[in-house]
């Protein structure tokens, strides 16, 4: 990395680039939409064009690149440059992991940044520093798209299991409503080596209620029950438990004179009831669905067509 | 917060604040979004398009910066001198549709460049570098159907490699495993739409969850316990449009909403009420509300997010796609370093 004192400096003024003719941008004639360049960014742009016409592969070109991401984050014709470049150097790949850390922090949705942290882990074949990495990103963001499917890869590749599900217990403490946990939950037992045995639902649905019960109108780990049982290969009404969560949030409501059930619960009741062919229980609920859900009637008033 | 909320489209102002896009070009975010500017062309005249305006742009000079942004791969970069992406080779190739000028565009050469990002497995790479997405397997059908090329590549495969994208929500996530994220629904059900494969899709299942995203403020959001945003109302409309269940969702409070997020002063459609518009949210601003048949704007195709006139003309009854096989398991990663995630 470069000084301070250097990032100031124009390539045109630096000793060590004195050798390259820059090459402008052209625009060619009339342009529709001309770009006027700030005048550091222009100057190290007519660099990069340099040295891709010349496929300069010195060191010099680490500090050129990492000038014009910085400004430019989502430049991905330079990203790739510096990747070869650090690749026919043979360049010290840890530095390069802690330049992407501190350019993660500020541009936590670059697609380019994420894409730049795979080449690099994967060309090191170590990941002992990814997993902390992606915790204090998703610290900052839990629900970081990037963060989370580089996650994934990390994970896959690297065999990493074990820690999963510590770091999504930690985080859906946090906030239950975290979907992206939840998603990761159930990436985690569909993928892992040892899949997903029948004889953990029992323990996994206890898992959901308990969170169900933090936030009844919480969408994720309604969905995620939903994913989970078809995962063991079994369906909503083989779970007692589940009718039972159901009932007694229906209860509750009804207890305290309140309209409020969760539409999730009242939605799981009414594919519980579908299953078990009870016609009359369906059309109370998607009634009161209808009534209680009043955004999504049209798609309650659907359901109901199907059971009348 | 703005003061008052709008309750009427301002086309007008919409209008001008297009127009005066290219006049901001001191803005830091102007040149910072450099490589951006051909998907810009596109968002900005795709606007004007449904708005009936879109002779305020000069077709020549629109043609003539395009034609600039190709590159000798076949595929386009974001602006003149930059490397080839699918992104912005797709917008090339809308605005040349839009512009009825597909004849001044080398197909076979466009069509060779999306055939090269293909991979084994169905999926498609953005760029020479290598990130893939489903977003790109929208990018690569939806343009080879608007080439009439989708011969070139092996439907079934992308077909399958969506279909492994498909989550147990019903959604589907940027690559196997990933979380369902409406913008990701509607490339992987736009694509399914355009190679009539949309049998992939749990319809009921998948449409209920889009339902779910539409919020007590009328907003829609991208996924669960996320912020309502402008944009959602074209990716999670579009899907719904696609299955036909467009009438899930509340429409008089979304058309409220997105009416709510005009900038009264300025012109232009931000994410939320109050913010500051920009072009990309004004695009799916107002295809959103052409979807909902908002009265004064042009019919809006939810396939390609493109006036429905332009895809009718362009893309006739005709399928020359390649019969598919009976659903296929998802694939298997090759190597575990090539493993899409």
């Amino acid at each position: 990395m470069s000084s301070d004192d250097d990032d100031d400096l124009l390539f045109s003024d630096r000793p060590e680039w004195a050798d390259v003719t820059p090459v402008p941008q052209d625009d060619g004639p009339n342009p529709l939409v001309p770009i006027a360049y700030a005048p550091n960014y222009a100057d190290a742009m007519s660099y990069f064009r340099a040295v891709l016409a010349t496929t300069d592969r010195s060191k010099r070109v680490l500090d050129l690149t990492e000038f014009i991401v910085r400004l430019n984050p989502g430049h991905y014709s330079v990203w790739k440059y510096r990747q070869d470049t650090v690749f026919a150097l043979s360049a010290d790949l840890t530095s390069e992991l802690d330049f992407i850390e501190e350019m993660a922090e500020d541009q936590p949705k670059s697609y380019q940044i994420w894409h730049y942290r795979q080449a690099m882990v994967a060309h090191l074949s170590d990941a002992s520093r990814e997993i902390p990495f992606i915790n204090r990103m998703l610290a900052i963001d839990s629900k970081n798209y990037h963060a989370w499917s580089y996650r994934q890869w990390v994970v896959y590749t690297f065999a990493l299991w074990d820690k999963e599900f510590s770091d999504i217990d930690r985080l859906l403490e946090v906030d239950v409503r975290n979907n992206s946990a939840w998603n990761q939950r159930f990436w985690v037992f569909k993928n892992r080596p040892e899949g997903f045995e029948g004889g953990e639902l029992e323990k996994e649905v206890e898992y959901v209620v308990k969170r169900i019960l933090l936030a009844p109108r919480n969408e994720s780990p309604w969905a995620y029950l939903r994913g989970i049982v078809a995962l063991a290969g079994k369906t909503l009404a083989d779970i007692p438990a589940i009718a039972d969560l159901c009932a007694s949030l229906r209860d509750t409501a009804s207890n305290t004179s309140s309209t409020d059930v969760s539409p999730h619960a009242l939605a799981m009741q009414l594919d519980i009831a579908v299953a078990k062919q009870n016609t009359a229980e369906c059309k109370t609920i998607c009634s009161l669905l209808i009534q209680q859900d009043p955004i999504r009637a049209k798609y309650w008033h659907y359901r109901l067509t199907l059971v009348a | 917060m703005a003061q008052e909320v709008p309750s009427k489209f301002l086309l007008d102002l919409h209008v001008q604040f297009i127009l005066g896009l290219d006049k901001k070009k001191d803005e830091f975010e102007y040149w910072a979004s450099e490589q951006l500017r051909l998907n810009g062309v596109y968002w900005a005249l795709t606007s004007l398009d449904l708005m009936n305006h879109k002779d305020d742009l000069n077709r020549d000079d629109v043609i003539a910066f395009v034609l600039s942004c190709q590159n000798k791969d076949g595929g386009f970069g974001g602006s003149v001198e930059h490397d080839s992406h699918l992104i912005y080779t797709l917008s090339a190739v809308q605005i040349m549709v839009m512009l009825d000028a597909v004849d001044r565009l080398d197909r076979s050469a466009i069509t060779a460049f999306i055939q090269s990002r293909a991979n084994a497995d169905g999926s498609f790479t953005g760029d020479a570098w290598g990130e893939v997405d489903t977003r790109f397997s929208y990018i690569a059908l939806a343009g080879l159907s608007l080439l009439d090329r989708l011969d070139a590549v092996d439907v079934a495969m992308a077909v399958r490699f969506i279909e492994a994208c498909r989550n147990f929500d019903g959604g589907f996530g940027s690559t196997p495993g990933a979380e369902s994220h409406a913008g990701q629904i509607f490339c992987c059900v736009g694509a399914l739409a355009i190679v009539d494969a949309l049998e992939i899709v749990e319809a009921d299942k998948l449409g209920w969850w889009l339902a779910e995203r539409q919020l007590k403020n009328g907003g829609l959001n991208g996924r669960p316990e996320k912020l309502e945003d402008v944009c959602y109302s074209w990716w999670v409309l579009s899907a719904l449009s696609i299955l036909d269940r467009i009438h899930w969702i509340n429409k008089d409070s979304l058309i409220q909403f997105i009416l709510g997020s005009q900038d009264a002063d300025t012109g232009g459609i931000a994410d939320r009420p109050g913010d500051v518009p920009d072009v990309f949210h004004m695009l799916f601003g107002v295809a959103g509300l052409a979807l909902l048949g908002y009265p004064g704007l042009k019919a809006v195709d939810p396939r390609y997010c493109m006036p429905k006139y332009v895809t009718d003309h362009r893309i006739p009854n005709r399928r020359n796609i390649q019969s598919r096989e009976a659903p296929p398991p998802p694939p298997s990663s090759q190597s575990k370093l090539d493993m899409e995630i």
